[in-house]
């Protein structure tokens, strides 16, 4: 795809114009965190496109936390601009699971389709992030409409869609051919932020997840290091951009559902009738969201259902770090025997 | 008028007629508001209007679709209001999900049934077929295993199976007071030592408990079976029944979608699959 440079003030004006075409959501930076919020054309200055992920993950604009699932979709034009690598990592995963499959989830394709990404390099990260532990890096490579990389005074726009490919030949006025020294610029940040990811992360020294759970199925820190301060609160399940699993609830009306998110950390998550618990303990069941997430959907997708993007971590209130359960597992697979 | 369909909802569906088999477990006999064409072995998702929905497999044959049965266990929530039905209610149905038995890879072969409980639900789904054409099959074997003779479903068609030439039925309860019962106490997996199978030729469907189900396979491997020739009903607690909702999950798969028919080849290197 193609590969432009924009100046600040052009790309304000091209963010008005799709901000006339688009419902548009952005991030606010709030004493270092980054919320979603919908924003305007009288709400613009205040926004933060570029430093780190934002405080919740991109699911929520697909798939709500609750949403009626029996009437036709009647998605809103969309547009979000600010997503992470490790986000658009994410959304590959929901995106399998719910456009793949027997049958596509008709509620989220529509909104799927209907929304536009422009995502950013990361250029600041925090002390959870992760992405280039787990064969990520912290600016994005593909699964954007349009990417931006801050350089001096403008950006780096490269598209990834046709349809951004139009939307930018409509305005191709306000686009310029980079220079080699924006690139370069680009390059280097990009070097510094990975370096900096690294190095936060130097302290773990496992590096094939899938193997590591794979071959720790029946070791006992599951239950004695890894699970131990787990309250069951499903803040963590909640919180990450991969987890789809839905609860679906009959409404009153025949033949209308309601689906709200579920998590396989509750203990009547996988029960049948009849009492039968595939996963009674709160260590199975974190054991298995650990094989879900590394070794499980890579099976099915090809790609891990972690991202790195930490969230897990910082909401946590048992201080559980999956970098750190690993790297448990991990020394207790080198110690000799 | 749209064309919309979500893969969510229910098509109504009258509850005709519901027959009692044990004191736990009722046949209920459903009219869809417009036919079901399942597979055997495939399930569907039940649902009581303000209840709730859960999975079940038919009991009754593929071959049939104006109506369609299942035969359900009072076990949870949602079969405790099933049996307080009385009959001519409405509830809601969709489906049928998932891939059922093997049925077209049975010609010519020795076709060996192992149920134990309401397992023989989903399986005289599969027998019927068999039945109607079982001059296909070297061979027809059924091993049907409960608790106690009162705990026998289908009661009234074993006679009736009897009498279909070739069809070979074998029975077993656990525990049954002395002279009330002339065939063989022990569990389900003893029948399968008064027979001899031919194995290469073999293919066997197994449905019951988990724990029936473990000690089955094992068994039918001593026997000599290949696990790819063993299939096994790993049904957990489907909900969307199309891979989405995560409910169901088993190691890699989602047995509403990859099960919930499994042959063992494809289960046996998850850690407890009969957990």
């Amino acid at each position: 795809m193609a590969l432009y440079y924009i100046t600040e003030s052009n790309w304000n004006s091209f963010l008005h114009l799709l901000i006339t075409k688009f419902i548009a959501y952005s991030l606010e930076n709030r004493e270092g965190k980054l919320f979603w919020t919908q924003v305007s054309a009288d709400k613009m200055p205040g926004i933060t496109i570029n430093r780190y992920r934002a405080l919740h993950s991109i699911k929520n604009f697909f798939f709500p936390l609750a949403e009626e699932v029996t009437h036709e979709p009647s998605p809103k034009k969309t547009v979000l601009i600010g997503v992470k690598a490790c986000d658009l990592k994410q959304l590959e995963i929901m995106d399998a699971l719910f456009s793949g499959g027997v049958v596509a989830d008709p509620y989220y394709v529509a909104r799927r389709q209907n929304t536009i990404i422009i995502s950013c390099d990361c250029d600041a990260s925090l002390p959870s992030c992760f992405c280039t532990k787990i064969s990520g890096q912290p600016y994005p490579k593909k699964g954007f409409d349009i990417n931006l990389s801050l350089v001096r005074a403008g950006y780096i726009v490269e598209t990834g869609s046709s349809a951004c490919d139009d939307l930018i030949m409509s305005k191709k006025r306000l686009f310029q051919v980079p220079q080699s020294y924006h690139l370069a610029e680009r390059d280097h940040i990009r070097q510094k932020i990975t370096k900096a990811v690294t190095d936060n992360n130097q302290s773990f020294s496992w590096n094939d997840p899938r193997t590591l759970v794979q071959s720790s199925h029946e070791s006992p820190q599951w239950l004695t290091d890894i699970a131990g301060t787990c309250v069951e609160c499903d803040a963590c399940r909640f919180n990450c951009g991969t987890c789809y699993c839905f609860f679906l609830g009959n409404s009153e009306n025949n033949g209308e559902k309601m689906r709200t998110w579920d998590s396989c950390q509750s203990t009547g998550y996988g029960r049948v009738a009849g009492g039968a618990n595939p996963r009674k303990e709160k260590h199975e069941r974190l054991r298995n969201y650990y094989a879900c997430k590394l070794v499980y959907r890579p099976e099915n997708f090809d790609v891990y259902a972690c991202s790195g993007c930490g969230r897990c971590i910082e909401v946590c209130p048992g201080k559980i770090d999956i970098r750190k359960s690993l790297q448990k597992l991990y020394e207790h697979v080198q110690k000799p025997v | 008028m749209s064309m919309f369909k979500s893969p969510y909802k229910s098509i109504p569906a009258i509850l005709e007629t519901i027959i009692e088999e044990t004191a736990a477990i009722k046949t209920f006999v459903l009219r869809p508001q417009e036919p079901i064409m399942f597979d055997t072995g495939q399930f569907i998702e039940l649902s009581i209007p303000g209840v709730g929905e859960a999975p079940f497999t038919p009991s009754s044959s593929p071959l049939a679709t104006d109506t369609i049965e299942v035969t359900i266990m009072r076990a949870g929530h949602l079969t405790e209001h099933l049996h307080r039905l009385k009959g001519g209610e409405t509830l809601g149905i969709r489906g049928p999900y998932g891939k059922g038995y093997p049925l077209d890879k049975c010609p010519g072969k020795e076709v060996i049934i192992v149920g134990a409980g309401v397992g023989i639900a989903p399986l005289r789904s599969f027998l019927l077929p068999l039945i109607a054409q079982k001059d296909n099959y070297s061979r027809i074997l059924v091993c049907y295993g409960t608790k106690t003779p009162a705990d026998i479903v289908y009661k009234d068609q074993f006679p009736e199976w009897e009498k279909v030439p070739g069809l070979e039925l074998l029975r077993s309860v656990d525990t049954c007071p002395i002279g009330a019962w002339d065939e063989t106490v022990g569990l389900v997996t003893c029948l399968l030592d008064k027979v001899k199978v031919t194995t290469a030729s073999a293919i066997a469907v197994v449905c019951g408990p988990p724990i029936m189900m473990k000690f089955t396979v094992k068994k039918l491997l001593d026997i000599g079976l290949k696990p790819h020739d063993i299939y096994v009903s790993m049904e957990g607690n489907m909900s969307c029944g199309i891979g989405k909702c995560g409910h169901c999950q088993l190691g890699p798969y989602f047995v509403c979608k990859d099960g919930p028919v499994f042959s063992y080849d494809k289960i046996q290197n998850i850690p407890s699959p009969f957990a």
